[in-house]
């Protein structure tokens, strides 16, 4: 799915506030790209996401998918948070089912239900969680319940993966390999996939292009594009080349060894 | 517990006496009780001193078993209007819970004074439910429904402000209705606190369900006690209140126990 | 303060400490009070009711306006009950609540049976301090005192053993006494835990006073309502139930801006 923001814009408003998340974002991304977006906290990240997904709604500009605009949310796109968000007193396979159910209450299915449990299965399996498949959330890890997590939003084989900082609750040994989790089965799947994080060799690693959002009101401040070779190997994380790509993003940012460190944004 | 919360619970105890089993969790209550009772049935002995303000146990036991019928009957009866107003109070605190957290003009014109009401001590409008409905079942089923009432509304309502709110998205975003969102997602979260809101509410008709006996006495065990205290005989007020006691501790964790299980992923 | 999410919607503990903020402020409630107590006045006109039973708001006023100082005077019986009540049985509970802490074996056992001794009915025991301590004063304190007693010894044992083990740990790692670990740790993390029952705890007494008031019928608020009804006069009757429900409000008042003002810093919201 290709996706072009034109001209974001955010303004949320209450009677003690008035709040620019994001401003003037525009950016394109191509069908089976792989984007991260990185940036400080509280620069309207998690805002981008939902405007792209149609949950909220632009105060300015346009969200183009596949060169339709985006009116509200479509039901073809998968969504993660950085909390597992599982539904506790369900099992790890009736989660996985869950937007079957919502998609089948609104008619909304195109194909059967034995085909999403089927299809169910498969995920677990491809996740390693496929002895789990009973079990109930509490009984899980976080990376493991985070891969549950991804599962659900790949069951409805959305074009369009959202994935707001995954990874961001876990260790680093975890993390480094949900990464390498992630890129395998996206490599099964090859969907487009716009992914925000803080971290910034987690966004070297899995992108093929890192977007590096301003503080708050966010912006588009400007691109690094990831030059390593697919498949991405766990070695790779210590080769010259990927270091380099850390390094142009860090400058990017600004945190480059003989810049300025940027303020403290007070968030929310 | 991991061995890093047990390490860490061990040297945060106050540093002073015994390490504790498992076992002794349930010996420890009733070696206590039982040193109580026995050391006070002790001391009248030894004393020959009998108060009629604390009578020897050994005088309560007496009621106990010869008066236990009455005493249970009685009780019963209680029970019976605990119970329907356990059960009236409890749906229309559920039903307004859901009303009041879902309709925002309702909760902004009735939430206030709920939470006044809440604060309110509910017992002094007991004379003018008896002005208006007299000294009979009537009046004690308002009387017990209306203190049900507001814990169920109150934790209704926090149970379902609680949801998730990343959930939500996630339905919203494949285009899921309300009700879907509030059949699978918001009733599921919400339900450990309405059991626990029912769970008071249980409790708060048990205190009205004793307590309207007590003001115009008339049935149950309530109006029991009251009689009792007429001729001083504290013997049985004592046993009845153990019987009050002896019933509302099985209600609760029996409640307790079901809540445990429904909601067994909390 | 509102807070709100990335997507702009209010997050839930905001938004439910955003209401309790809203609540004297909405147009909504002015309204709705406004309406109660309009229809009480058309309801009691068109239906007729005999002044018996539901009189009109206007001799419910008459009644406050007529004779204010019997409603003042058993109002500050009521209130001063309350607090020795609650004084009494606040302390002690706290007090004892500290000696359970430090023994392992009353802590284990005594427990459960307050646990299973809070769902008793405290009312039940009204007519047996009748007999104890015979009609006055005493009585009415010292229900007060007994419930409170138990919410308050409840509440700081709990808040005591969930103090986060690290907090101590730090302070005996400063070789800390545990009377100072007790005063200057312990203690102030069991604040919230206490504040509560110190929150319920007052509305709690004032309940359990007006009952006991209502059933020895010498002074006081509840006896107030319940002469009333002897009397048959149900515009005082309503009145004295006002001047309690006022007090209730006032006190829960008082509570919340204590526990604001002791644990400022547990709020995150505010």
């Amino acid at each position: 799915m290709g996706i072009k923001l034109d001209g974001l814009r955010k303004v949320f408003q209450t009677s003690d506030l008035t709040v620019e998340a994001v401003r003037d974002v525009s950016a394109e991304i191509q069908d089976h790209e792989f984007v991260s977006i990185i940036g400080p906290s509280g620069c309207g990240k998690s805002t981008l996401l939902r405007l792209v997904s149609g949950l909220l709604p632009p105060t300015e500009g346009t969200v183009y998918l596949d060169d339709v605009p985006v009116v509200g949310p479509a039901g073809n796109i998968g969504f993660v948070f950085q909390s597992p968000t599982l539904l506790k007193w369900r099992t790890v396979f009736k989660n996985v089912m869950f937007p079957y159910e919502v998609l089948a209450s609104q008619k909304n299915v195109s194909a059967s239900k034995a085909d999403f449990e089927t299809r169910a299965h498969e995920l677990l399996k491809m996740a390693g969680l496929d002895e789990f498949t009973d079990a109930y959330p509490k009984q899980l890890s976080g990376g493991m319940q985070q891969r549950v997590s991804i599962c659900r939003a790949l069951i409805h084989d959305p074009e369009l993966l959202l994935m707001d900082e995954p990874f961001g609750a876990l260790d680093e040994f975890t993390r480094e390999f949900m990464n390498e989790e992630l890129l395998r089965i996206w490599g099964e799947t090859k969907k487009t996939v716009i992914f925000v994080t803080h971290h910034i060799p987690e966004a070297v690693f899995l992108s093929d292009r890192i977007l590096v959002m301003s503080r708050r009101p966010g912006t588009i401040l400007g691109e690094v594009v990831v030059d390593l070779p697919r498949p991405r190997l766990p070695e790779m994380r210590e080769t010259v080349e990927f270091l380099e790509q850390v390094v142009a993003t860090r400058h990017l940012i600004g945190l480059g060894a003989g810049d300025v460190p940027p303020e403290e944004v007070p968030t929310l | 517990m991991t061995a890093t919360d047990v390490a860490q619970a061990e040297s945060a105890a106050p540093q002073i006496g015994e390490k504790s089993g498992r076992i002794r969790r349930f010996t420890d209550p009733l070696l206590f009780a039982a040193i109580l009772v026995f050391g006070w049935q002790v001391a009248i002995w030894v004393t020959g001193f009998h108060p009629v303000v604390l009578p020897p146990p050994s005088r309560v036991f007496d009621i106990l078993s010869n008066q236990g019928d009455f005493l249970v009957d009685n009780m019963l009866t209680t029970l019976w209007t605990i119970g329907w107003g356990f059960l009236i109070g409890g749906v229309f605190g559920l039903v307004s819970g859901i009303l009041i957290n879902y309709i925002p003009p309702v909760r902004r014109a009735i939430y206030p004074i709920l939470v006044a009401l809440y604060v309110i001590p509910k017992a002094v409008f007991i004379p003018l439910f008896i002005l208006w409905w007299g000294a009979g079942l009537q009046y004690k089923l308002w009387v017990t429904s209306l203190l049900a009432f507001f814990p169920v509304t109150e934790n209704t309502i926090t149970g379902l402000q609680g949801v998730d709110r990343e959930m939500v998205e996630l339905t919203q975003s494949l285009q899921g209705s309300q009700f879907f969102t509030f059949r699978k997602i918001s009733l599921p979260f919400a339900m450990p606190f309405v059991l626990a809101g029912l769970r008071i509410g249980l409790t708060e008709a048990f205190i009205g369900g004793v307590l309207s006996e007590i003001i115009v006495p008339s049935t149950g065990i309530g109006s029991r006690i009251v009689e009792a205290a007429a001729f001083s005989n504290t013997e049985f007020i004592i046993a009845a209140i153990m019987v009050v006691a002896a019933f509302g501790v099985v209600a609760y964790f029996g409640f307790l126990w079901l809540e445990r299980k429904i909601t067994f992923w909390y | 303060m509102v807070l709100k999410n990335a997507a702009g919607e209010q997050l839930p503990s905001s938004r439910l400490t955003n209401i309790r903020h809203r609540l004297w402020n909405s147009k909504e409630l002015l309204l709705t009070l406004t309406a109660i107590v309009l229809a009480w006045i058309v309801v009691v006109d068109v239906r007729n009711f005999h002044p018996i039973v539901l009189p009109p708001p206007s001799s419910v006023a008459d009644a406050l306006i007529e004779n204010p100082g019997s409603y003042a005077s058993a109002g500050f019986i009521t209130f001063y009950e309350m607090l020795l009540g609650f004084a009494a049985g606040g302390t002690l509970g706290f007090v004892s609540a500290i000696g359970i802490f430090y023994s392992p074996f009353l802590r284990r056992s005594l427990y459960p049976l307050l646990l299973g001794f809070r769902i008793v009915p405290k009312v039940a025991f009204v007519p047996l301090f009748l007999v104890w301590f015979g009609i006055g004063v005493g009585v009415k304190v010292a229900l007060a005192a007994f419930a409170i007693f138990f919410l308050v010894l409840v509440q700081t044992l709990l808040g005591l053993t969930g103090v986060e083990p690290e907090l101590v740990e730090l302070g005996r790692s400063l070789k800390m006494r545990e009377f100072d670990i007790l005063r200057r740790i312990r203690l102030p993390a069991a604040l919230p835990a206490i504040m509560v029952g110190v929150k319920l705890g007052i509305t709690y007494a004032l309940t359990n006073v007006v009952v006991a008031e209502m059933v020895v019928a010498t002074n006081g608020l509840g006896f107030l309502v319940v002469e009333a009804r002897s009397l048959v006069k149900t515009d005082e009757m309503i009145a004295a139930i006002f001047v309690v429900a006022f007090i209730g409000l006032v006190i829960y008042g008082i509570g919340t801006a204590i526990e604001r003002r002791v644990i400022f810093w547990y709020f995150e919201n505010s």
